[in-house]
């Protein structure tokens, strides 16, 4: 058997800028990637066709299914946005201290709901606290949306790439949260404190008394609902481990039992679930796991290998790095599922701090560049829907800075945590 | 559309417009093409004949070869044939540059120039992948199998010379507006 690596490489490059240029969304990119890979891999004897299919993981994709099905029935239920006007009430109308607020409930609402979701109900809450309160919107949406791509980041189910890693390597809940929530929160107010000298000028606004100020929560049964769903799901993942339940189980219980429990129209909920990230997630792995039987993958991880010098320091921080910046042009669930085999295949006794430096560098890089990052042009849309002028160079200086704090940030927690000798 | 709309041409679909302006482009651009063509082959041709005839005539304190007359005449009509050569491809280009510009916006052109230069290139792949996918196929029909094989190859360098055409083109714009910017920023500065 001859097998042209270069001809699988192409496809593979074919799948990013498809994706990248926008002719396809990413989901028909993938489709179309793997169907090549398929039929190059079928032609050339790399598989077989049963064995195509083994390339899906399907405990991924329950994992994938189940927390996006809780996530948008929590998220109907209104929660997250009566959170957000609590924290208009707790700043007591000082500007500063309500940047700071919104910051943190951003972070905190992306832990649950999706990047998309929590920026479009962010914005909108930031947007209209601004308008009311008559301050400049534009630091508390650019803050919202880059607190929402840091949010999660220390979850097992805080993002897709995270879900994607967090399987691979077999950390359950409770040790990925131990090797990578320390680090998110810490995180939070490194951005934050960031965002906070770049924008204080813009946020000298004379605070407004809010004394009156009333949260009103309309469907309070929904909300009390929603945040039980919550508590269960986050005890369980906690639990999961002694009780020996499998995370994507996890998943599809609280699933199932958001389902059972809201009155919400199931038809609805399964509608706005992310199936172009579901069917990306599959075509993708079918195309990483043919390019992975080309040695392609391997030759990665040898060079990963090589350039470290079989030091675990340098290969974390190579993995951080080289992870971070592809995030900043490509999806970071496709630089996470191609970066999955070959750390997987790499001849180290402790593999943790490079799954950690893949699960930092795969988050932190989302969210860099506006015309790259899907939160970053919800959040410029939200402004300009609002009629605000939007400088794109402004807002490329504000990512890069804050994801490059962030990455080096990031560098030094790896190297104190676990200890790494160089 | 209407009878009448049409004839006052109003209301014509872009595609439509596309596609007369192209037939009038290629009305006026072909002949001159073909004409032109026709030029620089006779010049050619004059550049392989007409030297023999002035063969060992030396122009007096004149360096060799520009002294040798017969070299002189060669390279003469040879510069004549390129000159008309070049204006019938530029011809031809210009022809063919609405039906390319539409087939460009077709496949998303409207766009910024590195992203379409990035989608020209994931379609030169596209077109590379899939004549690679369908070889073995055309290879698996025996006889017929040939001359398809014939026909995915010429269709993937056609699109292939498209696709490179318009990458140079949108190269060649964003460079000249650059220069365009630049030269006005010296004006200025002088």
């Amino acid at each position: 058997m001859t097998v042209e690596p270069v001809k699988y490489l192409l496809v593979y490059v074919l799948t990013l800028l498809l994706a990248v240029s926008e002719v396809f969304p990413l989901s028909v990119s993938a489709m179309l990637g793997a169907l090549l890979m398929a039929w190059f891999g079928l032609n050339d004897g790399l598989f077989t066709y049963e064995e195509i299919f083994s390339f899906i993981d399907l405990r991924l994709i329950a994992l994938l299914i189940g927390v996006m099905i809780t996530v948008e029935t929590v998220g109907r239920s209104g929660l997250f946005r009566v959170l957000g006007l609590y924290a208009v009430k707790l700043a007591g109308g000082s500007p500063a201290r309500l940047f700071v607020a919104l910051s943190v409930i951003s972070a905190a609402t992306s832990l649950f709901l999706s990047d998309a979701a929590a920026v479009l109900i962010l914005s909108a809450t930031a947007l209209a606290i601004s308008r009311e309160l008559g301050y400049d919107p534009t630091p508390f949406v650019v803050a919202s949306a880059l607190m929402i791509n840091l949010g999660g980041t220390g979850t097992l189910i805080g993002s897709v790439s995270n879900m994607i890693i967090g399987l691979n390597a077999g950390f359950d809940f409770v040790e990925f949260a131990a090797y990578l929530l320390p680090c998110e929160l810490m995180l939070w107010w490194v951005t934050i404190a960031l965002l906070y000298l770049y924008y204080r000028e813009r946020l000298r606004a004379s605070p407004r008394l809010l004394g009156e100020y009333r949260v009103r929560v309309e469907n309070k049964g929904e909300v009390a609902k929603a945040a039980l769903i919550l508590t269960v799901m986050i005890a369980l993942y906690v639990s999961s481990e002694r009780l020996g339940i499998p995370a994507e189980a996890v998943a599809l219980f609280t699933a199932v039992l958001a389902l059972t429990s809201t009155r919400y129209d199931p038809v609805e909920i399964f509608e706005r679930i992310d199936w172009d990230t579901v069917f990306f997630v599959a075509s993708f792995l079918v195309l990483v796991h043919g390019l992975e039987r080309t040695g392609i993958l391997q030759a990665l991880s040898q060079l990963i290998y090589e350039a470290s010098r079989g030091s675990l320091a340098y290969a974390t921080l190579l993995t951080l790095l080289v992870s971070g910046v592809t995030s900043m042009f490509l999806a970071n669930v496709a630089v996470a599922l191609t970066f999955v085999p070959p750390l997987k295949a790499l001849n180290l006794p402790d593999k943790r701090p490079l799954w950690s430096a893949l699960v930092l560098g795969t988050n932190l890089g989302g969210a860099s560049i506006p015309v790259t990052s899907v939160v970053f042009a919800m959040a410029v849309g939200a402004l300009r829907h609002e009629g605000l002028r939007v400088d794109m160079g402004e807002l490329s200086k504000v990512g890069l800075l804050t994801s490059l704090a962030q990455l080096a940030f990031s560098a030094l927690y790896l190297l104190v945590y676990f200890k790494l000798p160089f | 559309m209407s009878a009448e709309n049409r004839r006052a041409g109003g209301g014509e679909a872009p595609e439509e417009r596309v596609l007369a302006d192209w037939r009038g482009e290629l009305r006026i651009r072909l002949p001159r093409a073909t004409l032109y063509l026709l030029v620089a082959v006779a010049f050619y041709i004059l550049s392989a004949i007409v030297p023999g005839l002035v063969a060992g005539v030396k122009l007096p304190g004149v360096l060799e070869p520009f002294g040798r007359l017969d070299w002189l005449l060669w390279a003469f009509l040879l510069l004549i044939a390129l000159a008309f050569g070049g204006n019938a491809v530029y011809n031809l280009v210009r022809a063919l540059d609405p039906l390319l510009e539409a087939m460009a916006q077709r496949m998303g052109g409207n766009v910024r120039p590195a992203k379409r230069v990035a989608r020209d290139v994931a379609y030169m792949l596209l077109v590379v992948l899939v004549a690679e996918a369908l070889t073995p196929i055309a290879e698996s029909l025996g006889g017929p199998g040939q001359p398809l094989k014939v026909v995915i190859g010429v269709t993937t360098l056609i699109l292939l010379l498209i696709l490179v055409y318009d990458v140079g083109k949108i190269t060649y714009r964003y460079i000249e507006s650059k220069v365009e910017l630049l030269i006005k920023r010296l004006e200025k500065v002088v």
